[in-house]
């Protein structure tokens, strides 16, 4: 039986029966996850080609690359997934995930290359690559700033991916409110993936907004400009934009004023930054952060009238941004109050959750028109997120520290405006 | 507009092709053959057979007058000109056509493609080999995208036919592929599961259905 024949060069290439192993993995590299798996067992050489780690890169780009290999995952205490292409046509099945439990209700606290950081409580959190079905749990670690008795509490987590140590990281941050409203202290952690562990690093020096908050101790209602703030509404986690985590933060301007901005945690350098705003024209709104295919966007929530979605076409830079729609209240789609982009769908239009209910919307961009989007099998209320098909695995230390993967602490003088990496 | 030189490329059966200059420089192999001054005579392509140069010339073509045509729409742009972008691969923040004549103009390009790239399994192969080896990045990803369309449902043993592959794996080796790693659509208990819901009719008749032919290879 004739051989593979290795990589060859250009001049070598006679035409042959058999195609060359670095075209066989391109041609692998635009397969779903599902059929990879099962092409391990065709031979050795593709086994090792599947496992290997440049080869999940390539084909982790491609993907993302490419807006394909995605997935819709739902959550309303269990979690529920459908392939982002066929969305309409087929149905959301329930994922078994291996925090499934009947009592309690599983979290999706981030999204990234695949890998989704999973949890059902603070103290149980695990990442999870639902494609290949691995996960690791990570390791507990304490809130150490001292817990004041009365102080509500948010905890907000972000997951992403440091590229210089090609790494994943959980950012988890604390923050306590003190007795002026936009005082706060604050802890941070971060988990790498890598090393197993958590680290305390620098503080947040920024109020996090916290209408999206979670984990109050007291049960009750907070106030900004009149506007109630349920908090049934999905945690606050971090929005991943170009190897970075982003919130939402606050700043007392006067007496009784505040205006939002957006704060950055550099996964690299980790560093907290803060990204320039555009010049708003009208700023009555209520502002959230979001991304939508790989780029940074911002929500401006005019309530009841209508919500704008910005987004920063190249990162950092603050005349690259875009308004690139409008969502009005008409009378057609029932009235929402809350609306945040999930991503873009094959064929251009933008899907959004819509107060983390059912249905989702549908923002077709050549139309300039909104419609509603049933996924059969989704729960009624639900938090939308997405995730893309990878072979990431994970590999968490085995207890042997190596020093090339050690994290270099590097200030970056110029910003990696390319290569987004989110979902 | 494209100047009246031409070039003279010879494939491995001994057959010459004329092309204009325009269409030789959709490869880049050629192109930089070229400008290394090796176009006086004829352009030597050891590695391709007559009946694919012809299918790799159909596409050079396409390509040129498609990059001249759209020079004429208001949309026309030096993007479209490079190899590397005239078949866009779907970007993930997509740039939506609003002019009518280039959505026109996209849309034909796409039933060509579909009509050109719809061939038997052996000459997509030669294609995607030749068009590896004149480097033609568009090319080279159709086909790509077209190889992998085919072979994505196809069990192991069928890729192995499709490919001319040996399963090299030991009994055992294959076993242990198949139920030990975790990487598996099933853990081991997970199949044992199956197995006892197979036997008491727990399935659903489109459940049972739908996990056949997802894991035809697994079960039988």
């Amino acid at each position: 039986m004739a051989e593979f024949t290795e990589k060859i060069t250009e001049e070598e290439a006679i035409p042959t029966k058999n195609l060359p192993e670095v075209l066989i993995a391109d041609i692998l590299s635009r397969l779903p996850v599902k059929s990879l798996l099962k092409f391990r067992c065709v031979c050795k050489t593709w086994c090792a080609l599947i496992a290997d780690p440049a080869f999940v890169k390539e084909h982790l780009n491609r993907s993302l690359a490419s807006n394909s290999n995605l997935s819709l995952i739902f959550r309303r205490c269990a979690l529920f997934s459908v392939d982002l292409d066929t969305c309409e046509q087929r149905a959301a099945v329930e994922l078994d995930h291996p925090l499934k439990s009947p009592h309690l209700a599983t979290e999706v606290l981030g999204s990234c290359n695949g890998l989704l950081c999973i949890s059902n409580s603070d103290e149980d959190i695990l990442l999870w690559n639902p494609s290949i079905r691995r996960h690791h749990k990570l390791p507990i670690t304490p809130i150490e700033f001292p817990v004041r008795f009365d102080s509500p509490r948010l905890i907000v987590y972000g997951l992403g991916y440091d590229p210089t140590t090609d790494d994943y990281k959980l950012v988890r941050v604390v923050q306590f409110y003190g007795d002026s409203e936009y005082s706060c202290d604050s802890e941070v952690k971060v988990y790498s993936l890598r090393t197993n562990s958590w680290r305390r690093i620098r503080d947040m020096p920024y109020h996090l907004s916290y209408e999206r908050g979670f984990g109050v101790l007291n049960n009750s209602w907070r106030k900004i400009r009149d506007m109630p703030y349920h908090l049934s509404y999905k945690r606050g986690y971090g929005v991943l934009a170009n190897y970075a985590l982003h919130w939402v933060a606050m700043r007392e301007t006067g007496r009784d004023t505040a205006s939002t901005f957006i704060v950055s945690f550099d996964l690299q350098d980790e560093y907290y930054r803060e990204i320039p705003l555009p010049d708003f024209v009208d700023d009555e709104f209520h502002m959230t952060v979001g991304v939508l295919g790989g780029q940074l966007c911002l929500l401006c929530n005019f309530f009841r009238v209508r919500v704008e979605v910005w987004v920063m076409k190249e990162y950092g830079v603050r005349d690259s941004w875009l308004k690139q729609f409008s969502i009005e209240q008409p009378d057609v789609i029932s009235s929402f109050m809350f609306v945040r982009p999930i991503c873009y769908s094959k064929n251009g239009d933008v899907i959004l959750d819509k107060d983390s209910e059912a249905p989702l919307l549908l923002y077709d961009s050549l139309r300039e028109r909104v419609r509603n989007l049933r996924i059969r099998g989704a729960p009624d209320r639900m938090e939308t997120e997405i995730c893309v098909g990878s072979l990431v695995p994970l590999n968490a230390k085995d207890g042997t520290e190596q020093p090339a993967m050690m994290k270099k602490h590097r200030k970056h003088k110029k910003r990696r405006f390319m290569e987004q990496r989110a979902g | 507009m494209a100047s009246a030189k031409v070039f003279v490329l010879r494939t491995c059966d001994g057959e010459t092709f004329e092309i204009d200059e325009s269409v030789a420089y959709v490869s880049e192999t050629i192109k930089n053959m070229i400008e290394d001054g090796f176009g006086h005579d004829l352009i030597p392509l050891p590695n391709v057979s007559s009946k694919i140069l012809l299918k790799v010339i159909e596409y050079c073509r396409k390509h040129v007058s498609n990059f001249e045509s759209s020079k004429k729409t208001s949309n026309g742009d030096e993007k479209d000109k490079d190899n590397d972008s005239w078949k866009k691969e779907k970007e993930a923040v997509p740039e939506v056509e609003k002019d009518a004549e280039e959505k026109a103009r996209v849309e034909e390009l796409k039933e060509w493609e579909t009509t050109f790239i719809d061939i038997d399994q052996q000459v997509l192969f030669d294609l995607l080999q030749a068009a590896n080896y004149l480097n033609i990045k568009g090319l080279l990803v159709m086909a790509a995208e077209k190889a992998a369309s085919m072979i994505r449902g196809k069990t192991p043993e069928q890729i192995r036919e499709t490919f001319n592959i040996k399963n090299d794996f030991t009994p055992e080796e294959y076993e242990d592929i198949r139920k030990k790693d975790a990487m598996n659509d099933f853990t081991p208990e997970e199949y044992e599961e199956i197995r006892k819901k197979i036997a008491d009719n727990h399935f659903t008749p489109e459940e049972y259905e739908q996990i056949r032919k997802e894991n035809a290879w697994a079960i039988e």
